[in-house]
């Protein structure tokens, strides 16, 4: 049963992984960046070990940007979370299902999030959700790599 | 009178991120001037060490985090007990509280969230998500046994300040 559950839950993350991985190639490949993908392994109780993409952003010129990296399928208060890693930051994206967390049965703590899909979410005391596009994504990756 | 205690935490917790961010550029431009007898600025991976340091340091604003809010509701309760004080016979009043005042320090941070639920204007929701804070809480004081990696936060600090937050600050209006 709890096998079936991590199977479950891990499966649903990869494919939403693996979904904006596909954008986030296509966004940056419009701007000229190069993206490497590699595998990572990850470990969770409740998933097991496993094996999950993971991309580098470098210029033209092979420097390199930032990191993309799935964290977990197992997040507090969404379906999974990766991070945009760079050497001066880091930022966190998580995929938020049925309005994300509540703080009441009729109240999100993030009222941007309207439908299911992953969402940038500011690290301060008032940040909102903001979902993922190509240009939130270059807007990501400036701010962890300068 | 109570306060709420969490905004200078996460206060700080935004200052020392900004802190690690003008460390990091330090070290990329190699500043030595501010380095003064430091030598692990100098070496090739210090800012890979930093934001390694970072991820460490979010960890424990977590924890930080939690032992305030902890502290704060702990103070609520002696606070809300002291009702006891007015028992008869009078003479038993003070010993009952001055207990109550002792044990209460002691109750398990799982038990006083069951409490919590109790309150009408706290959402059922809101202490299932600072059980779940609880519980990774739990992960790091326990030195994060790899074996045992539970689940973490999108955003870590932030988002336990303001599960938290939302608690103390009900808290606050009754």
């Amino acid at each position: 049963m709890i096998e079936e559950e991590g199977e479950q839950t891990k499966q649903f993350f990869l494919d939403k992984t693996n979904q904006l991985f596909d954008d986030c190639k296509s966004w940056l490949f419009e701007e000229n960046l190069l993206v490497e993908q590699r595998e990572i392994e990850l470990a969770e109780e409740l998933t097991g070990d496993y094996m999950v993409p993971s991309l580098v952003v470098k210029t033209a010129a092979q420097e390199e940007l930032a990191e993309i990296n799935p964290i977990g399928a197992c997040i507090i208060e969404a379906k999974g979370r990766i991070d945009v890693e760079g050497l001066f930051g880091i930022e966190h994206i998580g995929y938020f299902v049925n309005g994300g967390p509540l703080l009441s049965a009729d109240r999100q703590l993030y009222e941007e999030i309207d439908e299911d899909g992953w969402y940038w979410v500011e690290n301060t005391r008032t940040g909102g959700a903001s979902p993922m596009n190509k240009e939130l994504l270059l807007k990501l990756i400036r701010s962890v790599s300068h | 009178m109570n306060s709420n205690p969490l905004d200078a935490i996460l206060e700080a917790h935004k200052i020392s991120t900004g802190c690690f961010k003008i460390a990091q550029r330090a070290i990329k431009k190699q500043h030595v001037d501010l380095f003064n007898d430091a030598i692990w600025p100098t070496q090739p991976n210090a800012v890979e060490a930093i934001v390694q340091t970072r991820k460490e340091s979010d960890d424990l604003f977590v924890l930080a985090l939690w032992a305030t809010f902890e502290r704060f509701v702990i103070g609520y309760l002696q606070g809300k007990g002291a009702i006891l004080q007015q028992i008869v016979p009078t003479d038993l009043a003070n010993p009952i509280y001055e207990q109550f005042k002792r044990e209460v320090e002691y109750w398990k941070q799982d038990d006083i969230l069951d409490l919590l639920k109790k309150i009408s204007s706290i959402d059922k929701n809101l202490i299932g998500q600072a059980r779940t804070i609880l519980r990774y809480r739990n992960w790091v004081a326990h030195g994060k046994d790899v074996h045992k990696k539970t689940t973490v936060n999108v955003v870590a600090p932030a988002y336990t300040y303001r599960i938290l937050n939302e608690i103390v600050s009900i808290l606050l209006l009754n």
